[in-house]
């Protein structure tokens, strides 16, 4: 199958800030691509540039081989996007809000119909369509927003942290709705917050950092990378004051954190870590009542890869703008 | 070939009503376009009238021209900050949707509610204060001309104050 999205060489400049650095990635049709980042890092300005919102400054996009910039009409005719915000029209009830999707499209009055008789009822929305917007939940609203961004059986769904303060039931709707358009042959590009939602549902993910693309991998593959992540869990029934200090200094544990009422313990060779914890508990009279070996989640090659950590009260993150402008040695005057 | 450019001029046109016929269902009674649109002009012609003998004759076509112009230029400044600022006009920008065909959809918005209104004291005038229209064919393309200068002068406006609220 050929490419539904190009990103070539992709640089987006706001003044002297360099945003968007020369980004290049391809997503093929029919898969489920997610796109991470940390805030400020250009996850949205680059969804702005393939979305034809916003003009890069260098390089170019196609959307299903149209170029963004020189045949926007025929490339915005292949795609829906879903904003993080969702951006319905609040006084107009879900019906009139599909409906005038479909009329920007130009949709003929009878296929826009059963286009929207059709969503709605996929969305489980049918019953409450002659209800104005403003009135439905945070959920609705959203599902409201991925519909109409189906109005047009577009090819390329861009959706931009779709599930981001929904409650659990909206999460999975969303997600297993997403899965069902997908497995239809609908290609999704994802952006979110949430790691472990990028692991479950994408084939592939690139994530960006400071403008620049760090990897573009499938999920497993980018685990892999990253074995020295390997990591047990363990949890006492009865914690001791210095249990993380005497925990971090076990042979072969290189780091150890407390998680709650659990200790992570990295390491590259988790069973001498499991004896020694064993012996660990043995010697000090403590009850064991949890121990996991786990792999190197996404999240951690997310960390890895982009460096954070969590800033401490002395420690007030920097502003990204700063940090940006402080890390990227090419910033230039705006041209 | 011309086959081509009519069905792209009329799916511009389509287009273009579609948007305004969108905001007349949503804004036209929004407390801002009711206030700048409706008592603004009123409340003008009452400041310019009250207290100087004018003949009727001449109040009458005051009114008009104050309510066209204000019903006119407020549709623009109330509509796009608001789309703005609920982030629905990137809907046009992310749409398959010319430029031209949202100013077209947006000016017509505005061109609709302003000689909308402005039948009104048309209407008081012939009917409570015996006024007559002498030229209807001016009468028209006064509403038309105007409407259409001044809601394009509101979109203008709007664009400007956007930019300086900063969004």
């Amino acid at each position: 199958m050929g490419s539904a999205i190009e990103a070539i060489n992709l640089t987006k400049y706001y003044d002297d800030l360099l945003a968007v650095d020369h980004v290049n990635f391809e997503v093929e049709q029919g898969e489920i691509f997610g796109f991470l980042g940390p805030n400020g890092a250009g996850k949205t300005t680059t969804i702005r540039m393939l979305t034809g919102v916003s003009v890069p400054s260098e390089g170019t996009a196609t959307i299903m081989g149209y170029d963004i910039q020189r045949r926007s009409v025929s490339a915005k005719e292949q795609m829906g996007i879903v904003p993080d915000v969702s951006n319905v029209y609040k006084d107009l009830s879900a019906w009139d809000n599909l409906i005038f999707t479909g009329k920007l499209y130009d949709m003929p009055k009878a296929f826009r119909e059963s286009r929207a008789e059709e969503l709605l009822k996929m969305f489980g929305l049918y019953e409450r369509r002659k209800e104005k917007v403003k009135g439905f939940s945070r959920g609705m609203k959203r599902r409201i927003c991925i519909a109409m961004a189906l109005m047009n059986r577009s090819h390329i769904l861009f959706l931009d942290e779709p599930t981001s303060g929904l409650d659990v039931q909206s999460v999975l709707i969303i997600r297993d709705l997403i899965r069902k358009l997908n497995q239809q042959g609908l290609t999704i590009f994802l952006t979110t917050h949430n790691i472990e939602e990028a692991s479950q549902m994408c084939d592939r993910v690139a994530i960006i950092n400071y403008g620049k693309i760090a990897t573009v991998d499938t999920p497993e593959k980018l685990k892999r990378t990253v074995e020295s992540l390997q990591s047990v869990e363990v949890a006492f029934e009865a914690t001791p004051q210095n249990a993380l200090k005497e925990l971090e200094e076990l042979p072969q544990v290189s780091e150890a954190v407390k998680q709650g009422d659990k200790f992570k313990l990295f390491t590259r060779d988790p069973s001498s870590v499991l004896a020694s914890t064993w012996n660990y508990a043995q010697n000090n009279n403590l009850k064991l009542i949890t121990v996991n070996t786990v792999g190197p989640s996404l999240e951690d090659v997310f960390v890895k890869l982009t460096g954070i950590k969590p800033a401490t009260a002395q420690e007030e993150p920097e502003k990204p703008d700063q940090a940006r402008k402080q890390k990227m040695p090419n910033a230039r005057k705006h041209q | 070939m011309k086959d081509v450019h009519s069905s792209h001029v009329g799916r511009e046109i389509r287009v273009a009503w579609a948007i305004a016929a969108k905001d007349m269902r949503t804004y036209y009674t929004q407390p801002p376009s009711i206030m700048f649109g409706i008592l603004f002009p009123f409340t003008l012609f009452l400041a310019f009238t009250i207290g100087r003998n004018l003949p009727l004759a001449e109040q009458i076509p005051i009114l008009i021209s104050q309510t066209l112009f204000f019903a006119s230029s407020s549709i623009g400044p109330v509509v796009i900050p608001l789309e703005r600022a609920d982030q629905t006009f990137e809907r046009f920008l992310t749409s398959p949707v010319s430029l031209l065909a949202i100013l077209m959809g947006k000016t017509l918005g505005g061109i609709i509610y302003g000689a909308g209104i402005s039948v009104i004291p048309v209407l008081v005038g012939i009917v409570f204060f015996g006024s007559q229209i002498t030229n209807l064919g001016a009468l028209i393309a006064c509403f038309a001309l105007s409407s259409l200068a001044f809601s394009a002068l509101g979109i203008m406006f709007a664009q400007s104050l956007d930019r300086l609220s900063g969004r």
